[in-house]
């Protein structure tokens, strides 16, 4: 299966949420946040929406009550 | 049993996310669209954003109180709520621990408690794909 490549769409982005249309894998709205965001995609089928990140490497979770 | 890709936010960089729904029964919001969701077998329960819980319009007043330890010792504030995740055409009632203090990068995580306890989930890098099967049982 190949992966889906995001980093094209994601580049001009840092901050905030960003939705991408599945198919194409363009950026449709950007925004700091959901609420705003929401109100940009309202109609829009075939959406998915990222956290913008200047970073997405380095990642350890491994969290514990 | 669904296959999900991996994603690449960035070069060399490879996450196991799915696209994830979030509702919250109580004021009938939903996330606007699917949200991309990290699939962490290291994390004890599945953890939400505060901005996740603000458009959904949780309060977490009255709500229980968690502090968890990163793996880096950092201390995670966060409060339970039961939130509706729909994933892979179904969906469930699963508790999220919301923090505001969740990297932005990560905002859903799906950990061994509401997730893992529910699917059958392998891993495969080297294809790029995650299979997914939902645990009927559960």
């Amino acid at each position: 299966m190949k992966a889906i490549d995001l980093r094209s769409a994601l580049k001009s982005y840092s901050t905030g949420w960003v939705a991408i249309n599945k198919k194409n894998r363009k950026v449709v709205a950007h925004a700091e946040s959901l609420e705003l965001l929401s109100e940009k995609i309202k109609g829009l089928k075939n959406i998915l929406l990222v956290p913008a990140s200047k970073n997405y490497f380095g990642f350890i979770t491994s969290l514990r009550a | 049993m669904r296959k999900y890709p991996y994603y690449i936010p960035q070069s060399k960089v490879y996450k196991p996310w799915i696209p994830v729904a979030i509702g919250y029964k109580k004021t009938h919001r939903i996330t606007p669209a699917p949200i991309t969701a990290l699939i962490d077998s290291g994390s004890d329960v599945c953890f939400c954003s505060k901005s996740i819980a603000v458009f959904l319009q949780v309060s977490r007043k009255n709500k229980e109180r968690k502090v968890f330890t990163t793996a880096n010792r950092s201390k995670l504030h966060t409060f339970l709520e039961a939130l509706t995740l729909h994933v892979g055409g179904r969906h469930y009632d699963c508790s999220f621990y919301i923090s505001d203090e969740l990297p932005h990068e990560t905002p859903v995580i799906l950990g061994q408690l509401g997730f893992f306890d529910h699917h059958r989930i392998t891993f495969d890098l080297e294809n790029k794909e995650i299979e997914i099967t939902y645990n009927l049982d559960n």
